[in-house]
């Protein structure tokens, strides 16, 4: 629950300037300058102030504790302390002091680099129509209160803001010391929570308070340069983990309420299929059972059959027991050669839009050239999370609450409120720790569910919670995809033309529809990883065709990268073959004015030991990658079973995240995207026949395990540039570089996902 | 029907198909153990019954009356298990959400195995991590087994 008031000055916070000083201190116009906010003592005649809301993301009570506002969600990535982290350095309080709380649904915390993400540019693209376009996406993102997690923008989005934050606060802090005291601000600093004099007297936060909130925060402020920092790129021991080693944790699926009902749900197993009639006659008498009822389809569920009871094995016993006559819909003919067949037609029939192009977007092969076509398949995947879907939700006269396991709070509460009819001020939003998030928790339309049914449940909690079954069936899948790629290599096996063209269903159209929105226009996620890549060459084309048949598709790990990077570079590295050289030195040759791409390139190649022998029946296999503002390369070190599958033994990472806060974090996430990027390429594939996911589970939809688990090293380039992004960034260049390790063990290029050697 | 759970004697009320994991959540508020699949495919809902890791989901709750049932909860004693406190040094968990049914699973195999090799976490360690914290896991149980972690 948030204790925040309204930020008093909107039209302030629009603008985040920033300016380098000569001293090489960062001056941030400070994003957060809403006057100081007091709570008072309550009965306390001289007005005692228990608590200052010092600006819209921090609080500091009398105790000397800080709280922090966290408008995103901790699904494993560590936000929860990287965030609060980028505050504390700031204001110099204690770290042990430092707790976190949710923010309230405020544009405030509206996610502006989520926002911008929609924006088709590549990564060095600048200039006018960049800025433009990104004031237009913050004024958006900022309207429509686009609080979300994902795009792995979470630290990139804070960097500066909540920094600022902690520096104004820090001020005020001075300030008010300065004021106490009668000296100059210039002389003081801060420490372990403390204002310090030069003649060494102390002043703590918790008794400077009933000064600071009548201060005018300052309207700009200098931010510590990286050599300053303490906290920041230290490895903090993160704050989420001792509760989740001993089962403390709170997930969405572990909501306790007085009085509270859990249900579960039958859908339509067809994607998108109708409820025919069922008889819920048995299933209502059954023990514990409180209701069945019909579920509409919400936000892009699909309809279904609900039962509420006092506990989930007892909804789930009786939802299992009705008789449900299911109704065929749009998707009853397709399975996936309809699929498959529907996107090569499509790729063959339209132009798309181009994405990108340089010199001649269309260019006649010279005299000479080798002309190179091939044709790349990726399938759909699921999410799956290891917390099933779940929310729980209370509708009161007063309006409704709701906790959930969420990566959208922005739309989440919107939704709320419209299915249970009440307006948007009427709506408690709690983000409960997310038992693993993969963009899966960007749609809503559990939490459409939970409500609709708490709401016929009036006064009494509701927890719903999906079967592992329906939530593998009724995912908002990766989109499948089928591209071509065509290059030129001339005769001295210099790359001359590289033309993309790739046709799948825009994400963006579908969830901007599932939240009632008309969507157009192009969505670069479908050609990101492509479109956008730092290769060098002279004529080129990108093209991306918005073949949508129907099957739900959503933002999946890392999105459009996580298979426009494999077609890519496995592309490249079959160009490298074709051209007689080695594809490290080919993709090095083509990144001479990338600095920053080689280095990466280059430190996987020297810590994997590229080049050297390997043992016997094994191969090395390379792919480079941008997404998400961070750069990673990749070596895995592959050999083939005698039953022909794939054995992956060792994969070496370099990533440049610029600047990094956490390093252990950062690790971590490389190696979780490893790991789930193997999944992808090894096992992944979702299978539909007439409309119907075929997988269920974890016995038939295959993940990693801790045997499969190659030996896996991350290498970090220390930067200090602006942070990038890491949940994601390590998933892309996972299958082409096991890809290409077995074409050097095969010579059989692969070209569709999952890898299947023949 | 009456259980033991942590070293205490439980009264359930459950119908006796229930599974363990349903009774210790919903009927107990025992949140520690997870629910991932119900099919005895992921692992989350691992606990120990008189010292072998089970999958409680599919763990009909009559089949284990008068057996010594351990979750999460009870793992640490006055001081956090060894497990957990390597856990903690190596920082394995990131969402978390498999994390209690590894901790079991490793709990058991270190009680049988005080020293257990890559291939014994191979072959016992079959929980299901959707975030990947596989390496991780694999260095906790060498550390934990470092620190004497069988023998508690
Ligand atoms: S929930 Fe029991 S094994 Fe998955
Ligand atoms: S830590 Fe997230 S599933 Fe294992």
């Amino acid at each position: 629950m948030s204790k925040h008031s309204a930020p008093a000055n909107p039209s302030r916070r629009q603008f985040m300037l920033t300016a380098t000083l000569a001293s090489g201190a960062l001056l941030v116009g400070c994003a957060t300058s809403s006057k100081p906010v007091a709570t008072y003592v309550p009965g306390s005649d001289d007005k005692l102030v228990s608590e200052a809301q010092l600006n819209a993301y921090i609080r500091i009570d009398r105790n000397g504790k800080v709280y922090v506002a966290i408008a995103r969600s901790e699904m494993g990535q560590g936000v929860h302390t990287s965030l609060p982290l980028l505050v504390a350095e700031e204001l110099g309080c204690r770290w042990e002091d430092v707790t976190i709380e949710d923010a309230p649904i405020d544009g405030e915390f509206a996610n502006l680099v989520a926002a911008s993400l929609m924006l088709p540019f590549r990564p060095d693209d600048k200039g006018v129509l960049v800025s433009m376009g990104r004031w237009s996406t913050d004024n958006f993102a900022r309207m429509m209160k686009l609080i979300m997690t994902g795009g792995s923008t979470s630290v990139r989005g804070a960097w500066l803001p909540m920094r600022s934050a902690g520096a104004t606060a820090r001020e005020l802090m001075k300030q008010a010391a300065a004021n106490r005291w009668g000296l100059a601000v210039a002389g003081l600093s801060v420490a372990d929570g403390k204002v310090v004099a030069p003649d060494g007297r102390t002043l703590a936060f918790a008794e400077l308070l009933d000064d600071a909130v009548k201060l005018t925060p300052p309207s700009e402020v200098a931010l510590k340069q990286p050599g300053q920092f303490k906290l920041l790129g230290k490895s903090m021991p993160r704050k989420d983990l001792p509760a989740k080693v001993q089962g403390k944790a709170v997930y969405g699926i572990d909501v306790q309420l007085p009085n509270m009902l859990v249900a579960t749900l039958r859908m339509n197993p067809e994607l998108g299929g109708k409820l025919g009639s069922f008889d819920a006659s048995a299933a209502s008498k059954a023990p514990g059972v409180h209701k069945v009822l019909e579920l509409p389809a919400l936000n892009g569920a699909t309809a279904g059959v609900a039962v509420i009871a006092d506990s989930y094995w007892q909804a789930k016993t009786a939802v299992e027991s009705i008789d449900i006559k299911w109704q065929s819909g749009p998707l009853a003919n397709i399975d996936n050669a309809a699929m498959y067949a529907y996107l090569q037609k499509e790729l063959n029939e339209s132009s798309g839009f181009t994405y990108h192009s340089a010199g001649d977007s269309k260019r006649d092969p010279a005299q000479g050239d080798k002309v190179l076509r091939a044709t790349f398949r990726a399938p759909l995947l699921a999410h799956a999370t290891m917390e099933p879907m779940n929310t729980t939700a209370l509708v009161t006269d007063d309006g409704v609450e709701v906790w959930s396991p969420t990566q959208m709070q922005g739309f989440a509460a919107k939704v709320a409120a419209s299915v249970a009819g009440v307006s948007s001020s009427q709506v408690k939003l709690h983000t409960t720790l997310l038992g693993g998030g993969f963009g899966r928790r960007l749609d809503v339309d559990f939490i459409a569910q939970a409500v609709f049914l708490a709401k016929q449940m009036p006064g009494r909690p509701v927890k719903l919670i999906w079967s592992r079954e329906e939530d593998t069936r009724h995912d908002f899948y990766r989109p499948a995809a089928v591209a071509e790629y065509t290059a030129h290599l001339d005769s001295r096996g210099q790359l001359q033309y590289l033309a993309l063209k790739s046709a799948s269903p825009s994400i963006g159209h579908q969830q901007l529809n599932r939240l009632g929105f008309p969507a157009m226009g192009p969505d670069k996620t479908m050609v990101e990883g492509g479109y956008d890549l730092p290769y060098q060459v002279p004529n080129m084309r990108f093209a991306g065709v918005n073949a949508d048949i129907g099957v739900p598709v959503g933002y999946w790990r890392s999105v459009g990268h996580s298979f426009q990077a494999f077609f890519l570079e496995a592309w490249m590295d079959e160009l490298a073959h074709a051209a007689g050289r080695d594809s490290a030195e080919f993709r090095l040759a083509l990144l001479q004015d990338q600095p920053r791409y080689r280095a990466v390139l280059q430190l996987a190649l020297d810590k994997a030991g590229y080049g050297q022998p390997l043992p016997a029946g094994r191969a090395h296999g390379i792919a480079l990658a941008e997404s998400f503002g961070s750069i990673v390369a990749q070596v895995a070190e592959v050999s083939l079973n005698a039953d022909k599958s794939i054995r992956v033994h060792r994969v070496v990472s370099a990533i440049d995240c610029g600047f990094v806060l956490q390093p252990d974090t950062v690790v971590q996430q490389v190696e979780g995207s490893v790991i789930f990027g193997l999944s992808a390429a090894l096992y992944g594939d979702i299978e539909i026949k007439k409309g119907q996911v075929q997988q269920s589970s974890f016995n038939d939809y295959q993940l990693l395990k801790m045997a499969d688990t190659p030996k896996i090293e991350v290498h970090l380039v220390p930067s200090a540039e602006a942070p990038g992004g890491v949940g994601e960034p390590g998933v892309p260049p996972v299958a082409p570089a096991v890809a290409n390790a077995l074409f050097r063990l095969t010579g059989q290029r692969l070209h569709s996902l999952p890898l299947r050697v023949a | 029907m009456k259980l033991t759970i942590n070293g205490k004697p439980v009264a359930v009320r459950a119908e006796p198909n229930t599974p363990l994991l349903w009774v210790l959540r919903d009927e107990l508020g025992l949140l520690g153990t997870k629910f991932g699949c119900g099919i005895a495919a992921c692992g989350a809902c691992t606990v120990l019954v008189d010292g072998e890791a089970i999958r409680s989901c599919v763990m009909p709750v009559s089949a284990i009356e008068g057996k010594a049932i351990t979750t999460i909860e009870g793992l640490a004693n006055e001081t956090l298990h060894p497990l957990q406190r390597a856990w903690l040094q190596v920082q394995a968990p990131q969402c978390g959400y498999c994390q209690s049914g590894m901790l079991m699973a490793s709990a058991a195999l270190l009680q049988k195995n005080a020293n257990p090799s890559d291939q014994d976490i191979d072959d016992n360690i079959t929980n299901i991590c959707r975030c990947g914290t596989y390496p991780r896991v694999r260095a906790a149980i060498h550390l934990a087994a470092k620190n004497g972690g069988g023998k508690v």
